[in-house]
């Protein structure tokens, strides 16, 4: 735009882009569309949040990896296979955020872990009213004693409702494996649960 | 406990993993193993205890918004080095360090009785090559038009959220964001604009100057200084007022914002810049600032992880500037605080003789 001269550039708003199939879409962010990473960041940027929360991150940590994710995206969108939705292609990348982070965090974690392991549990037990608001809590306060291999796993099939064949193909591992780590995770939670939710 | 040996087969079911015939198998198990019933009812709530998880939090449109905000900056801003910046067409060649947060929050995104939550200080610098004197972007649903002319550059903005970033305008040129009530004038600078029932009722400058008008009166603020709507914070103290015929339901007020309102990136940022300063002028030669501000980031941020290498660097640097006692009292000072620190043999002798080893 020019300082001098008229230009109007009436409602500058986003429906056009919100119809864009999300391969056109991810084609645009590899050419360096601005436009397009916003409509791809509103499009899956709440299913990306739940996905964090699911996998057991803070809020502050949960919005860093989304923001880090989207970055991410801006470097892998000339990987993207063309598939309809960007949905699975954008978990794929935050669970390499998450990987990436626990490593740098591995020993804070541990730490943590122990500290937790140490609290009464009516402290780390949420206090929620009736039964089956106490049996979610207790499901949930086991899902957080999985490991992280584990609950990704879990999270990704049971949470996001993917495949086995996706979720293998995004850590890289074999078919056979989600199904072990899915199997393991259950497993986990049944004994967890049969013991109160308490280590 | 006692276990079926058909889990695996139920678990399987619960999966999608068996063919029919499997399926039919199972199926009629079920009808007779009150176990697997119960196995098969846990898979089901894990699965829907898995996903009624869900984060909690602000209005979407508003965390979304802010999150674009968030990467429109990382997008367009060069971060570390030159491999990690990103082109992006004609945002990439937007200039100058002038960025500006429009928040409108409508009755939409937050109910009237809530405090509006703290948006973080938008954009920094924005590259600088460009033919571009703003770009703006609006969130799903904004109501905005702008017009370009003669110098003249005007948003006019009716409902919804837009961030706009501005390059340092020229001599000849303004830029003016009009809202129902009032407008608000750029003169570079970086700062936030909420509106709510078609009333502006905040603006915080994070860094520039800003002028105000609203509801026929007008206001200049500055960095770190914040102007709110008395009918909708009343708990804000008073702070100036520009006296210039405001009307009755609304105050101008003016008043530094407190250190602790900048978010953490903000506060991390501050540290870094702290401590970036002190180390540029070690290597500029100018020891007695470098030893100043270094000691002034080891104290005020005793818990960063820098401010052992600061406190160490506080003693190399007085040393340096020939100033050997206070070089042995600050090496004493590093050794009294991190008694097993990286850098004990070289402060152990600093302390002793307020000098530095020869170098090899």
């Amino acid at each position: 735009m020019s300082s001098s001269g008229t230009k109007k550039l009436a409602r500058v708003s986003a429906p056009r882009e919100v119809a864009r199939p999300d391969p056109e879409l991810m084609l645009a962010i590899a050419r360096g569309e601005l436009a397009a990473l916003g409509t791809v960041y509103d499009r899956y940027q709440s299913d990306l949040l739940r996905f964090f929360h699911r996998m057991g991150l803070g809020e502050s940590d949960a919005d860093d990896l989304l923001h880090e994710t989207f970055i991410r995206l801006i470097r892998a969108a000339r990987l993207y296979d063309g598939r309809p939705s960007a949905r699975g292609f954008l978990i794929g990348i935050a669970a390499k955020q998450i990987r990436s982070r626990r490593r740098s965090l591995g020993r804070l974690g541990e730490i943590l872990r122990a500290f937790a392991a140490e609290l009464s549990p009516r402290l780390v037990a949420p206090q929620v009213d009736g039964g089956g608001q106490e049996e979610r809590a207790r499901i949930e306060h086991a899902l957080g004693r999985l490991t992280a291999e584990k609950r990704m796993a879990f999270v990704m099939v049971e949470g996001e409702g993917m495949s086995a064949e996706e979720v293998a193909s995004i850590l890289g591992i074999p078919i056979a494996t989600v199904w072990t780590r899915l199997h393991h995770a259950r497993k986990e939670l049944r004994k967890s649960l049969a013991r109160g939710g308490q280590r | 406990m006692k276990r079926c040996s058909m889990e695996l087969l139920v678990e399987a079911r619960h999966d999608g993993r068996l063919g029919e015939r499997d399926l039919a198998q199972i199926e009629r198990h079920l009808g007779t193993c009150p176990d697997c019933v119960t196995f098969a009812g846990e898979l089901e709530r894990f699965r829907s205890t898995v996903q009624e998880i869900m984060p909690p939090g602000e209005p979407v449109a508003l965390g979304r918004m802010r999150g674009r905000l968030r990467l429109l900056r990382a997008a367009t801003v060069s971060e570390d080095t030159p491999s990690r910046r990103i082109r992006f067409g004609a945002v990439a060649a937007v200039v100058g360090t002038v960025a500006i947060a429009m928040v409108i929050v409508t009755s939409l995104f937050v109910r009237n009785d809530r405090e509006a939550p703290h948006v973080r200080p938008l954009m920094g610098e924005v590259r600088a090559d460009s033919a571009f004197t703003a770009f703006v972007e609006g969130a799903d649903g904004s109501r905005f038009s702008r017009t370009d002319e003669d110098g003249l550059h005007q948003v006019e903005l009716s409902e919804g959220i837009v961030a706009i970033a501005v390059r340092h305008l020229r001599e000849h040129e303004r830029f003016v964001v009009h809202t129902p009530d009032g407008e608000v004038e750029v003169r570079g600078t970086r700062f936030l604009v909420e509106v709510r029932d078609a009333h502006m009722t905040r603006v915080e400058v994070e860094e520039g100057v800003v002028e105000v008008r609203v509801a026929g009166a007008e206001l200049t603020l500055r960095a770190h200084q914040k102007w709110t709507a008395v009918a909708v914070a009343p708990r804000e103290p008073a702070a100036t007022s520009t006296g210039r015929g405001e009307p009755s339901s609304f105050k101008l007020q003016a008043r530094a914002l407190p250190r602790h309102a900048h978010p953490p990136t903000t506060e991390r940022s501050l540290r870094a810049s702290d401590f970036q300063d002190g180390m540029r002028r070690l290597e500029t030669g100018d020891f007695g600032d470098a030893a100043g501000k270094l000691h002034k980031f080891a104290e005020e941020h005793a818990t960063d992880p820098r401010a052992e290498d600061a406190l160490f660097l506080v003693a190399m640097s007085l040393a340096r500037a020939g100033r050997a006692e206070e070089a042995e009292a600050a090496a004493r000072r590093y050794l009294e605080r991190y008694p097993n620190g990286y850098r004990h043999l070289e402060a152990t002798r600093l302390a002793r003789t307020g000098k530095l080893a020869p170098s090899p």
